[in-house]
């Protein structure tokens, strides 16, 4: 076999069936024609080394291939590379700070020590980091290869670009991320005024805590089982295990709505009564949860509380500095079957009532 | 990066979208890949290989260029030359390149 077939052979390779005999008879014309050319200038037949020369000229039978590819020839294009920049400075942000989360819940049920805690911590977030990166560039080459990228991509609108600002990292961006209103007046919590921007944060967050929840995240071995948690008499590593063993798929199921509902209103921000059928029956569900959490779970024995009197009692204790794993957590269930309750009333009332931005488009 | 590298990237650059301009204008007159490559160096318009050869495969599939297969010299080589559709094409294009180039002298 000649070097020339050698080389066709390994661009042949490299190249889709239909078209493959096509281009190599035009190559192995051409290169052909470059050695006539030569062995014209020198009066006699190449050497090898000479042929091979030439073939290298020609290119690597990887590259001579590639720049034959129809389709996108990169991983991520230069257009959806800030996109996938911005989700993985989110998503990284977002690791962080659960992983901060769970390193101080260890660190307060003295599971560990903080040398041992802190090279599991660094540990984690590089494991982790590494694969939020590796998640979100595979997301991004499927989106790559679509015909059309996302509408949310094509028709932005100015005010969903509040959002974005996060991403700078800088103080200025996120306090004003935290504070302005709609009508510039100050308001508490994170909201941008914009149902996109909102959505789109929300779902990142949620695909964190979901990739966490599913183990592709390992975050400061926060995970049942991981432990032993021991606080006050309470093993709440054998607790969360036993909450696992029962909602690890209802759970899953619940995030994976979530996200879709988010990633639907981000789409759809004008869909305000299927957005809100949607929170109104992810909120049951939630409260469900909630109730199943606070009398029949694992930790029920941990946090119910028979009376009032008991909670009044056990919170003033907390106040009085004598801190309780068993009160706070009481506290954070009671905190967010109210908060739930406040979502199902408000997602019934966006439900049954007209869209206001016509009145304020007018 | 030193100087001359980058005028080497930024002529690079500057080529780039007037090497499709000076393919077509070629192909008004049949020719062959390697023809065509030798009378583009010949013009003073070097060209490798490996970006000529792709370009007239995706041009051919745009419709701008009509090929066949043709044996000469004893081998097979496939010639390509203009479409209708390319010929309308590079009147457009040409119109664009003396309109750019005539503005860019008014400011050079």
């Amino acid at each position: 076999m000649t070097l020339l077939d050698q080389y066709l052979k390994a661009v042949a390779a490299q190249l889709p069936k239909h078209v493959r005999d096509d281009i190599v008879a035009e190559l192995k014309d051409m290169i052909l024609n470059r050695f006539e050319a030569k062995e014209e200038v020198l009066g006699r037949p190449l050497t090898e080394a000479e042929q091979e020369t030439i073939l290298r000229e020609v290119g690597h039978p990887l590259s001579v291939a590639g720049r034959y590819h129809t389709g996108a020839n990169h991983l991520i294009g230069p257009e959806l590379y800030p996109y996938f920049l911005f989700a993985v400075k989110i998503g990284l942000a977002a690791l962080v700070g659960l992983t901060l989360i769970g390193a101080f819940i260890q660190l307060a049920v003295g599971e560990i020590g903080f040398g041992q805690l802190l090279g599991k911590v660094v540990g984690n977030l590089v494991q982790g980091g590494l694969s939020l990166v590796g998640l979100a560039a595979i997301l991004g080459f499927v989106m790559e290869r679509q015909p059309e990228k996302p509408k949310f991509l094509r028709e932005w609108r100015v005010r969903d670009l509040h959002l974005f600002e996060l991403a700078a990292f800088d103080t200025e961006a996120i306090e004003r991320s935290f504070k302005t209103g709609k009508k510039g007046n100050v308001v508490m919590g994170w909201k941008s005024g914009s149902p996109t921007a909102n959505a789109l944060g929300a779902a990142m967050g949620l695909t964190v805590l979901l990739l966490w929840w599913t183990g592709v995240l390992p975050i400061a071995d926060l995970r049942p089982g991981a432990g032993n948690w021991v606080m006050d008499g309470v093993d709440y590593g054998a607790i969360l295990t036993g909450i696992v063993e029962v909602g690890f798929w209802p759970i899953l199921a619940y995030l994976a709505a979530r996200i879709a509902l988010e990633l639907f209103r981000a789409w759809r921000p004008a869909a305000r009564r299927v957005t809100a059928l949607g929170q109104l029956t992810l909120a049951l569900v939630r409260l469900g949860g909630l109730l199943w959490l606070w009398s029949s779970s694992p930790l029920s024995p941990v946090i119910h509380m028979d009376s009032m009197q008991a909670l009044i009692d056990a919170a003033q204790r907390m106040a009085h500095g004598h801190f309780s794993l068993a009160t706070l957590l009481t506290l954070i269930v009671i905190g967010m079957m109210i908060e739930t309750v406040g979502n199902i009333l408000g997602s019934a009332w966006r439900l049954v009532t007209p869209a206001r931005e016509k009145a304020v488009a007018a | 990066m030193s100087e001359t590298d980058l005028f080497e990237s930024l002529k690079l650059e500057l080529r780039r979208g007037s090497l499709i301009l000076a393919v077509m204008a070629r192909l008004k007159t049949e020719q062959y890949g390697y023809s065509l490559r030798v009378a583009l160096a010949g013009d003073g318009l070097e060209m490798e290989e490996s970006t000529l050869y792709p370009l007239l495969r995706r041009l051919e599939s745009q419709g701008l260029l009509d090929s066949e297969w043709r044996e000469e010299d004893r081998r097979k080589k496939r010639f390509y030359r203009l479409s209708a559709a390319g010929r309308i094409m590079l009147e457009r294009l040409a119109a664009e390149w003396r309109n750019i180039s005539a503005s860019l002298d008014r400011m050079l």
